[in-house]
C-alpha cells in the first residue's frame, strides 16, 4: 500500500516508483490520468518508458518542484525569441548524459508530457547541433544516414550553398 | 485495484487520446534508442521542436542537408517564419542593396573624422564565413571582437556590403579602421546625387518594412490568416485597421509604399497617387481609408504572397543576394563552378613547383650530359658548369622563399598541407644540389680517369622517373578531381620528355657506337652518321618545354589573381620572371658554353622561352582578357 498522497508508477520493465502526488502531476499525461481514476491506490503503468529513464524523470521533476524556477511564468510572451543558452546550471548537469539516455529522456517527456524537462533536452540537443559546422558532422555526431540520392544532394548544396562553406 | 484488473477499456480510452496528441509516430516510440541514428526513435514534432531552438538560419540550412527526413522537417514553414521574423530587422524586404552602406558612406565617415580614432579592421565576409551570429555580434560587439580578433576591411565597394543598423551598432560601440577607397571624388559626389534618391527610395521602403513586420506580428497572433481569402476579408481589414491606426499616424507615405510595388489593382485605388507630405496631423478617417486601400493592394500582391507562402525561398533569395552569390541563376552558377576551379590553381601551386624544378632538370641536365657525350667543344673548368647550376639553384630557392612569404595568407591552405609540400619542394631541391654537385664531380675527374658517362646520364632519368611516379601518384589520388586535370596534361608532358631523352640517347650511342646498358639490358640503336637529326629531339623537347611553360605561368597568372592587392600581385609577377628568366639564363650560359657559340639550342630553348613566358604574362596582366570568368 502506498502512502498518503503518493502514488505508485511502473515503467516499461516494471519497475515500481512511489512519488508525490503533486509531483507526478508535473507530467499532464499522469495528470489527467490521475482524475480519471477515483482509486488511489492504482499503479500507473508508463508503458514506453524504461525503468532507467523514468528514475532520471522523477528526479528532475522531484527537483523542480522542490526548486519552481520563475521564469516558466513568463515563457509564453517570447515564444519567437527561443534562446539556447539559458539552460540552469542544475538542468545542464541533468542534461549532461549519453546521447541514447538524452533522445530517450526526449521520448518521456514527450510521452509524459513534462514541457520543461522537454524544452530541456531540446536545447541540449540544439546546442550539440549547433556545434556542427557542415552536414557531414552532424551525420557523424548523430550517426545519421545520408539517405538523399546524389541528384538530390547536388540539388539540396545548391539550394544551401550560402550556409555550406565553399570548397 | 491493481491496474492489471482495471477496466481496460476505459484504460485505452483515456491513454489513447493523449498518445495520439503527443505521438503522431507511435511506431517510433516503441523503437529504443540504440546505437543507431537517434533522431529516428524521435516523433517528427519533436525534431521539429528541437529544430525550433536553432536560432541562426546557418544551422537550420546545414540540418536540411543532413538526410531527406531532417531536409522535410528543416525546411518547415514555421521555422522559416520564425527566422524572417527575427531578421527582419537585418532584412530589409525589398532590397537588402538600399539598405547597405557604400563608397558615399566611407565618404561622409570620413568628412566625420572617424578615421582618425579608428584602430581595428574588419571584413565582413570574414565573419559571415565564422558564422557568427548577427544578434550575437549587435548585442555585444566588444566582448564579441575581444575574443576573436577579427578583420573588417573596406576594400572597395564591391566586396563590402554591411548592415546598416549593424555597421552603426558597430561604430557607436567599437572603434575600427576605415581603409579609404581609390576613388576619385567627383566620382563620390556624383554618387552623393544619386544616394539622396536612392535614400527616398529607402524611406518608402522602411516604411513599407514597417507594414510588413506588422502584418508578420498580427499573423502571429493568429489574426490574420497567412494566405489571403476572400471570404474572411472583412475580418481582416477590421484587424488589420484597428492595429495599424496605432503604429502608423505618422506614416504619411503608405501610399507611395504601394507605388513601388507593382500590382495591377493600383488602378482601382485613386488615393495612391498622391504624392507623400510631410502632413503629420491626419485624420482617422483617411488614415483607416489608406491603410484599408493598402491592406487590399497588399493582399493581392505577389511579392507579399510569396513572402508569406515560402518564406525559405524568400530569406534564401535575400541571403543569395546580400552576398552576390546569385545562386538561383543556372548560367551563373556554371560560370561560377568554372571559376572556383581555378582559383583552386593557387592551392596545388607548391605541388606545380616540384614540376617546375623537374623540368629545370630536364632543360639543364640532359643537354649538358648529351654535349659531354658528343664531344663538342667543351670547357670543363669548374666556373662553366656551376655557375648555371648555381644560379638556377639559388633562383629557384628564392622563387619559393618568395611564394611561402608572400602567399601562404592568400592560399588559405591548411598548415598541414603547407609543411607537406615545403617538404616535397625541399627535398627536389636537395636532390638537384646534390646531382650537381656529383655531376661536377665526375665531370673533374674525367680529365684523369676514364668514366663511362652513361652512368651519370641515368642519375637525371631515375630522378625523373620518380618524380614521375610521385606526380602520377597525386594525380590520380584525385582523378576524379578536376583540379586535377592539368596536373595529369603535365605528367603526360614528363612522360613524353623521358622519352626524348632516352631516344637522344639512343641517337647518340648509334653514333659513338657504343652499347647502352641500363640494368644488363642493352640498346643498340641503327642509323648511322645520321648527325642532322641529332638535334631533333631536343627541338621537339624545347618546344615542348615552351609549351608547358607558358601553361604554367598562364595558370599562375589566371588563378585568382585579381583577388590579390597590388603587394601581392607585384610578388607574383616578380617571383615569375625570376623563374623565367634564371632559365633562359642558365640555358644561354650552358648551350652557348658547352655546345657552341651560337647553336640550335641557344635559338631553339632560351630566347623563345624568356620571349613567349614575359609575352604571355605581360599580355594577361596589362590586358586581363575575360577568360575563365574572371
Amino acid at each position: 500500500m502506498t502512502e498518503l498522497g503518493k502514488i505508485k508508477l511502473v515503467s516499461s520493465d516494471s519497475q515500481e516508483f512511489e512519488v508525490d502526488r503533486e509531483v507526478a502531476a508535473m507530467s499532464q499525461t499522469i495528470k489527467n490520468l490521475l482524475e480519471a481514476i477515483e482509486d488511489e491506490n492504482t499503479a500507473i503503468p508508463i508503458e514506453n518508458v524504461k525503468g532507467e529513464i523514468l528514475e532520471r524523470v522523477i528526479h528532475y521533476c522531484e527537483h523542480h518542484y522542490n526548486h519552481p524556477s520563475p521564469k516558466n511564468l513568463t515563457e509564453n510572451e517570447n515564444e519567437y525569441e527561443r534562446r539556447t543558452d539559458d539552460i540552469e546550471p542544475w538542468d545542464q548537469t541533468f542534461c549532461n548524459v549519453e546521447q541514447p539516455i538524452l533522445f530517450e529522456l526526449i521520448l518521456a517527456a514527450n510521452y509524459l508530457d513534462i514541457k520543461p524537462l522537454l524544452d530541456v533536452c531540446c536545447k541540449t540537443v540544439a546546442n550539440l547541433i549547433k556545434e556542427c559546422r557542415s552536414p557531414e558532422e552532424i551525420r557523424k555526431r548523430f550517426k545519421i544516414k545520408n539517405d538523399f540520392t546524389k541528384e538530390e544532394e547536388e540539388e539540396i548544396r545548391k539550394e544551401n550553398a550560402w550556409c555550406l562553406d565553399e570548397k | 485495484m491493481d491496474y492489471r484488473t482495471f477496466n481496460s477499456f476505459k484504460y485505452t480510452l483515456l491513454l489513447h487520446p493523449l498518445r495520439h496528441q503527443r505521438v503522431t509516430q507511435p511506431h517510433l516510440a516503441k523503437n529504443h534508442v540504440g546505437k543507431k541514428d537517434p533522431f529516428s526513435t524521435l516523433p517528427d514534432e519533436v525534431i521539429l521542436e528541437i529544430f525550433g531552438y536553432l536560432d541562426h538560419p546557418i544551422h537550420l540550412g546545414l540540418c536540411s542537408c543532413v538526410g531527406l527526413r531532417f531536409n522535410r522537417i528543416a525546411d518547415d514553414y514555421s521555422l522559416w517564419y520564425n527566422i524572417l521574423h527575427k531578421y527582419s530587422d537585418y532584412l530589409d524586404f525589398k532590397s537588402l542593396r538600399l539598405n547597405t552602406y557604400t563608397l558615399y558612406d566611407y565618404y561622409q565617415l570620413d568628412k566625420l573624422g572617424l578615421d582618425q580614432e579608428i584602430t581595428k579592421v574588419i571584413q565582413f565576409r570574414e565573419f559571415i564565413k565564422k558564422k557568427i551570429l548577427f544578434s550575437q555580434l549587435a548585442a555585444s560587439p566588444q566582448s564579441f571582437f575581444s575574443k576573436t580578433p577579427t578583420i573588417l576591411k573596406f576594400k572597395n565597394s564591391n566586396n563590402f556590403q554591411i548592415d546598416n543598423k549593424l555597421l552603426e551598432k558597430l561604430l557607436s560601440q567599437l572603434k575600427f579602421q576605415i581603409i579609404k577607397p581609390d576613388q576619385h571624388f567627383d566620382q563620390i559626389i556624383e554618387q552623393e546625387k544619386e544616394k539622396e534618391k536612392e535614400k527616398e527610395k529607402e524611406k518608402i521602403i522602411k516604411k513599407h518594412k514597417l507594414i510588413i513586420k506588422e502584418i508578420v506580428r498580427l499573423k502571429k497572433k493568429n489574426l490574420i490568416p497567412f494566405q489571403p481569402n476572400p471570404n474572411t476579408k472583412t475580418n481582416l481589414n477590421e484587424n488589420f485597421t484597428s492595429d495599424m491606426t496605432g503604429i502608423d499616424n505618422n506614416n504619411t507615405n503608405i501610399n507611395s509604399v504601394n507605388q513601388s510595388q507593382t500590382n495591377p489593382n493600383q488602378q482601382n485605388n485613386p488615393n495612391q497617387q498622391s504624392t507623400p507630405t510631410p502632413n503629420h496631423n491626419q485624420n482617422q478617417n483617411q488614415n483607416q481609408n489608406i491603410i484599408r486601400n493598402m491592406q487590399l493592394k497588399l493582399k493581392d500582391d505577389p511579392f507579399f504572397v510569396f513572402v508569406h507562402k515560402e518564406p525559405k525561398r524568400f530569406f534564401t533569395q535575400q541571403v543569395n543576394e546580400y552576398f552576390k552569390l546569385d545562386i538561383l541563376r543556372k548560367d551563373k552558377l556554371q560560370e561560377k563552378k568554372k571559376r572556383e576551379r581555378y582559383e583552386q590553381f593557387f592551392d596545388i601551386i607548391f605541388n606545380r613547383f616540384t614540376f617546375t624544378i623537374c623540368f629545370f632538370l630536364c632543360f639543364v641536365f640532359c643537354p649538358l650530359l648529351i654535349s659531354l657525350k658528343l664531344d663538342l667543344v667543351i670547357d670543363l673548368s669548374w666556373i662553366y658548369i656551376i655557375s648555371p647550376l648555381i644560379a638556377t639553384t639559388f633562383s629557384l630557392f628564392l622563387g619559393v622563399v618568395l611564394h611561402t612569404i608572400f602567399l601562404p595568407t592568400s592560399t588559405g591552405r591548411d598548415n598541414d598541407e603547407n609543411d607537406d609540400r615545403l617538404f616535397m619542394v625541399a627535398l627536389s631541391l636537395f636532390i638537384f644540389c646534390f646531382l650537381g654537385f656529383i655531376i661536377s664531380i665526375a665531370l673533374k675527374l674525367d680529365h684523369i680517369l676514364v668514366i663511362n658517362y652513361s652512368n651519370f646520364l641515368l642519375l637525371p632519368a631515375i630522378l625523373l622517373v620518380v618524380v614521375f611516379l610521385a606526380g602520377a601518384k597525386t594525380a590520380f589520388e584525385h582523378f576524379t578531381n578536376p583540379y586535377y586535370e592539368s596536373e595529369l596534361w603535365v605528367l603526360l608532358l614528363l612522360l613524353f620528355h623521358i622519352l626524348t631523352l632516352f631516344f637522344t640517347y639512343c641517337l647518340i650511342i648509334s653514333n659513338t657506337e657504343e652499347k647502352f646498358v641500363i640494368l644488363n639490358f642493352a640498346f643498340k640503336y641503327d642509323i648511322k652518321n645520321n648527325l642532322k637529326y641529332q638535334f631533333l629531339p631536343i627541338w621537339i623537347d624545347s618546344i615542348i618545354g615552351i609549351l608547358t611553360f607558358s601553361w604554367l605561368i598562364l595558370r599562375i597568372c589566371l588563378g585568382r589573381f585579381n583577388q590579390y592587392n597590388e603587394k601581392e600581385k607585384k610578388t607574383i609577377i616578380i617571383v615569375n620572371f625570376l623563374v623565367i628568366l634564371s632559365f633562359g639564363l642558365s640555358s644561354i650560359l650552358i648551350y652557348s658554353k658547352l655546345l657552341g657559340r651560337f647553336h640550335f639550342g641557344f635559338i631553339t630553348t632560351s630566347i623563345p622561352t624568356i620571349f613567349v613566358c614575359s609575352f604571355i604574362t605581360i599580355f594577361f596582366l596589362v590586358f586581363k582578357p575575360r577568360v575563365y570568368g574572371w
